[in-house]
């Protein structure tokens, strides 16, 4: 197991992707911040700091979905999946080092954002104090989100073998998720049942910063948080039953 | 105890069965070409044996452990590279090297696997970078980590150049000789005649023939072949002398006795009908002719 993870981290210490999304991240936080503080007085906000921190967590959540989704068909696509499967490991243990190291991307993006915050902070901000309170429960909804949205990324990229289809459909889950929201509405008042479904748990993200979007997901907070692990374990059991059982 | 005994595997596509109980083994330190044409279920066999596909029924053991229910013990010492070279194409050779090494090859222990396969020169540049000869030579570097005891090797030798090719010949018997097993498939078969000590040949799915080398070679029919102007007119003479006559790569082929009488009276009947006689050979059997005959009898047999 442990050479399994080293293996993983090894690549993403090679690969530039860490790299690469960290430029992204520093650039939007460090944007944002030049704009709320030269921008118009709308744009001024007194939290800066903190939607900074946002901004730098929302452009990590779309990498995680890039990476979640190229974590498991990249080694197909590249066919280096031979040597991971023709080997000591169980696909089980292939698996959870995948999650592990996506788990430590998530912490190393969130570490990103928090440093471009504190940057853009001294830089724009006259280095006032953090308001943690604004800036915890978006870390806290999106890691619930993370942990529902990045099993359906893997499950999506692993029945269709594709990282394309995987990403498409999990940035649209993220920026369409309006609308999704009025049609699952539609249905939910004909069959209430339907507030269960797992795409209404992906509300979780806004619900954390705006307790109003209960009424929308018609779930309360810890029924959200509950129902969010249970599915994402039960996603990624599923995605692990199809990994197991594919053929090279 | 053998390297690797597989028995009565079948595996099934769906509805459709592409293995019909193999079963062969390997001794400690021998080499054994699969071989066998495209679509015969060579890859298949192989990828049964690392865990890549599933198999519907059978066993394999590698090293006394049997495959399904110790994946780790048993897939710990057995190196592999099938299909095709798959490297991280972002990293260097060395640092796939690196990467695929499970903690148990030491830094020296991988250089000279390097110059083993001759890739040191580009060891250092990115694997997108290389030739199909030098991805070759990497795949079988990395095959060669963490001190195999079974080697399985789809087409090594594609892609390589000549002197790779006699290379890597050089470094399979040399790995053999160590007391490593080799399972190699080939189409360059003439490479392959040169190193194997058993063959197993599967047509369709089967195993139809099980042999050493030596045995392989000698039981293949012996023949003298005709070249002749004229094949039609020729086949017809032979016929008449009472010979059953096989045309064969535009050549006449007659089945040969241990003295020249065979020779003697296939000369006399093209003669006799006056037919020119362009060369007269005795067929010195090999690999390759052995193997298209052994698929022609099966093809047959299945045709009836």
């Amino acid at each position: 197991m442990l050479t399994l993870l080293r293996q993983e981290l090894y690549k993403q210490i090679h690969g530039k992707f860490y790299i690469g999304w960290g430029i992204v991240i520093l650039a939007i936080s460090l944007l944002s911040g030049y704009f709320y503080h030269n921008g118009s007085a709308a744009m001024s906000v007194t939290n800066s700091s903190a939607r900074m921190f946002s901004n730098g967590l929302a452009m990590a959540l779309v990498a995680m979905i890039v990476f979640a989704s190229s974590l498991l068909t990249s080694d197909f696509s590249n066919n280096t999946i031979k040597y991971l499967f023709a080997r000591q490991f169980s696909r089980g243990q292939i698996l959870i080092s995948k999650l592990i190291i996506t788990v430590l991307m998530f912490v190393y993006l969130v570490i990103v954002a928090f440093i471009a915050a504190g940057i853009g902070n001294i830089l724009f901000n006259e280095a006032r104090p953090f308001l943690w309170s604004d800036m915890l429960p978006y870390l806290i909804g999106m890691s619930f989100y993370l942990f529902l949205m990045i099993p359906i990324v893997l499950l999506i990229s692993n029945i269709f073998k594709s990282n394309a289809v995987a990403i498409a459909i999990g940035l649209v889950f993220y920026f369409v998720s309006n609308v999704i929201n009025v049609f699952l509405n539609i249905l939910m008042d004909k069959f209430e049942w339907i507030k269960y479904n797992p795409l209404n748990f992906l509300n979780i993200l806004r619900q954390y910063s705006i307790h109003e979007y209960s009424q929308l997901s018609r779930l309360s907070l810890p029924q959200l948080e509950v129902g969010t692990i249970i599915w994402g374990i039960i996603i990624l059991v599923i995605t692990y039953l199809v990994y197991n059982h594919r053929n090279v | 105890m053998k390297t690797l005994e597989v028995k009565s595997l079948d595996k099934f596509f769906g509805r459709k069965q592409a293995l019909y109980d193999v079963s062969f083994d390997i001794e400690p330190g021998t080499i054994l070409g699969l071989i066998g044409p495209n679509g015969a279920g060579k890859s298949t066999i192989m990828k049964s044996i690392v865990g890549l596909t599933n198999y519907s029924s059978g066993l394999i053991k590698i090293n006394g452990e049997v495959l399904t229910t110790n994946k780790r013990k048993s897939l710990k010492n057995v190196g592999s590279m099938i299909e095709s070279p798959a490297p991280y194409l972002n990293l260097t050779g060395r640092q796939n090297l690196k990467l695929f090494n499970d903690g148990s090859t030491t830094d020296e222990e991988i250089q000279q696997i390097m110059e083993e396969t001759q890739i040191v020169e580009f060891a250092d540049k990115k694997a997108k970078k290389y030739s199909l000869g030098m991805k070759q030579r990497l795949g079988i570097a990395i095959s060669l980590l963490n001190h195999p005891k079974l080697l399985i090797l789809d087409e090594p030798m594609n892609g390589l150049d000549p002197q790779s090719t006699h290379d890597l010949r050089d470094l399979l018997v040399k790995l053999a000789k160590r007391g490593i097993s080799i399972l190699i498939s080939s189409h360059l078969l003439d490479e392959l005649s040169r190193i194997a000590d058993y063959y197993v040949v599967i047509n369709h799915g089967k195993v139809i023939k099980k042999a050493d080398s030596a045995s392989f070679l000698s039981e293949g029919p012996k023949t003298i072949k005709f070249e002749v102007a004229d094949l039609e007119a020729g086949k017809a003479a032979l016929q008449s002398a009472g010979f059953e006559v096989t045309v064969y790569d535009k050549n006449l082929e007659i089945p040969d006795n241990e003295d020249s009488t065979a020779m003697n009276a296939g000369l006399s009947a093209l003669n006799q009908a006056g037919i020119g006689i362009i060369n007269v050979s005795r067929n010195q059997i090999d690999l390759e002719e052995s193997l298209l005959k052994l698929l022609t009898d099966d093809n047959n047999k299945e045709e009836k």
